[in-house]
């Protein structure tokens, strides 16, 4: 019986008179629900934006925009504006986020520190940060636009391109890149969290390697691509391995190629820049393999040959 | 347990001094008074103090349906049985036509008496109602007051800027044309 009028108290309403109910009342683990079950980063934003106990619920989850174990966040672009002439140094400090699923897009104009405004680039983005490079100092930097927060990452002198596995507050990220020497040689960086120094491994090989343009890591696997669409994959957990992947796609049609993780698996898209005819591999152990096309008019069993 | 085949009743009395009969059986899908069922601890009425009637009234309703499906699910071929789409639906309607105080009333009441599914009916009601809104918006939907200072207020404006201010980008694009 207690339990029903104990339990209650926090919530309590006493009644009467039909009111307004002071939403303020909800209990801080409704409220919590609710913010766990937003999926738009914005809209997690205005939540913490209400009112004081609102705000004083949402510091027990993680910070906007972050990842949510229970849920999947929506996904965002963000890209700089681009300015002419007067308004070009204003615009430098203008960024814009696209929400794919409104096509609305959000203008932001303060918050950015100065570094990321002036020319640091940023090189990979998950979880809700974003990796920054910044060639004036030749630091590695993390960045998260929602709360502001920077991590600094130990001296490298130069990193391209690079890519992190797991999320930057937690023990397990690691950060990779490639240092290139020598057209024969690449320099693979790697860190950990809370090391002081960067561990690196030097790979020679016969062939001539890179410039690489696209790298993402996941689980254990650090994959990177040049601009030909020749795949590397480098196992950091054995230190070990490059292997030389080659989409089975014919070359001559598709010119631009990326490369992607999602829901902890490797993907390889290739556009082909007249048609824009999109084609995405899944990476598995064996090879790669078709997982989607968008070749419209175009017979995809002519892609699907060896490379 | 009793013995007799006659279905045991239960009266809970609402914050506002109304008393609702249940059978047991829609009684126990609130967690909280499956408890206090189980331990016999519970008096000739259960005095429900934080809902008012007409939210109680609701709160059954939604527990009287939860018992019809699951007394006829262990039967096969059940005509109440209701695929993932049809439970969505049910939902959706249930929810219709609540406005913001009595979801609010009705998200208290599934969250003190435990009751998993209507807590989740009224979270995602309330979350389809927060997206795309703006603070200002939201505190005028639910009726809650601003209680930042203005200092607290300027700290926020800052930290999300850009949650307030939509971008004109497209629109002055489209309209160059």
């Amino acid at each position: 019986m207690e339990v029903v009028q104990g339990g209650g108290e926090e919530c309590c309403y006493s009644g009467g008179e039909r009111e307004q109910r002071p939403w303020s009342d909800l209990c801080t683990d409704v409220l919590l629900r609710i913010l766990t079950f937003l999926p738009f980063v914005l809209d997690q934003l205005s939540f913490r934006g209400v009112c004081t106990f609102w705000r004083a619920a949402a510091r027990q989850a993680p910070a906007a925009g972050e990842d949510q174990p229970q849920l999947e966040q929506r996904p965002w672009l963000l890209f700089t504006a681009g300015g002419d002439g007067e308004n070009e140094e204003k615009q430098k400090k203008v960024r814009l986020l696209l929400d794919p699923k409104t096509r609305r897009t959000y203008r932001m104009e303060q918050y950015w520190p100065e570094r990321v405004v002036e020319g640091a680039v940023c090189v990979a983005s998950r979880h809700g940060w974003l990796l920054y490079h910044s060639p004036p100092q030749s630091r590695l930097f993390f960045f998260n636009p929602f709360s502001g927060a920077t991590i600094d990452l130990p001296y490298i002198e130069s990193i391209s391109p690079a890519s992190f596995d797991g999320h930057p507050t937690d023990d397990e990220c690691v950060v990779i890149g490639i240092y290139q020497t020598h057209p024969h040689e690449i320099i693979i960086c790697y860190c950990g969290r809370g090391d002081a120094y960067w561990t690196l491994a030097r790979c020679r090989t016969f062939w001539s390697w890179g410039p690489f343009t696209h790298a993402v890591s996941c689980n254990h696997l650090f994959c990177f691509m040049d601009p030909c669409g020749r795949l590397f994959v480098f196992n950091f957990l054995k230190f070990s391995t490059i292997e030389c992947r080659g989409p089975p796609l014919n070359f001559d049609s598709f010119r631009v190629a990326y490369l992607l993780v999602s829901h902890l698996r490797v993907y390889a898209a290739f556009v082909d820049v007249h048609t824009g005819a999109v084609c995405v591999f899944l990476m598995r152990p064996a090879g790669m393999i078709l997982s989607g096309s968008n070749l419209d008019g175009l017979n995809p069993l002519r892609y699907t040959t060896g490379f | 347990m009793s013995e007799s085949t006659e279905k045991k009743m239960v009266r809970l009395r609402s914050s506002d001094g109304e008393v609702f009969e249940v059978e047991e059986s829609v009684a126990k899908v609130a967690k909280t008074l499956q408890d206090m069922l189980e331990e016999d601890c519970a008096d000739a009425v259960i005095p429900i103090t934080c809902v008012r009637a007409p939210i109680l009234t609701k709160v059954i309703d939604y527990c009287k349906d939860q018992v019809m499906i699951s007394s006829s699910s262990s039967t096969t071929n059940n005509p109440n049985e209701r695929t993932e789409q049809e439970r969505k639906a049910w939902g959706q309607k249930f929810m219709e036509g609540v406005d913001s105080s009595t979801l609010c009333e009705l998200l208290v009441a599934s969250n003190f008496l435990n009751i998993e599914g209507l807590l989740n009916l009224g979270v995602d009601k309330m979350v389809s109602m927060i997206q795309g809104k703006y603070p200002q918006e939201i505190r005028d939907m639910f009726n809650v007051v601003n209680d930042f200072t203005p200092e607290e207020e300027e700290e926020i404006r800052n930290q999300n800027a850009w949650a307030f201010e939509r971008d004109p980008y497209y629109k002055k694009r489209s309209s160059s044309k």
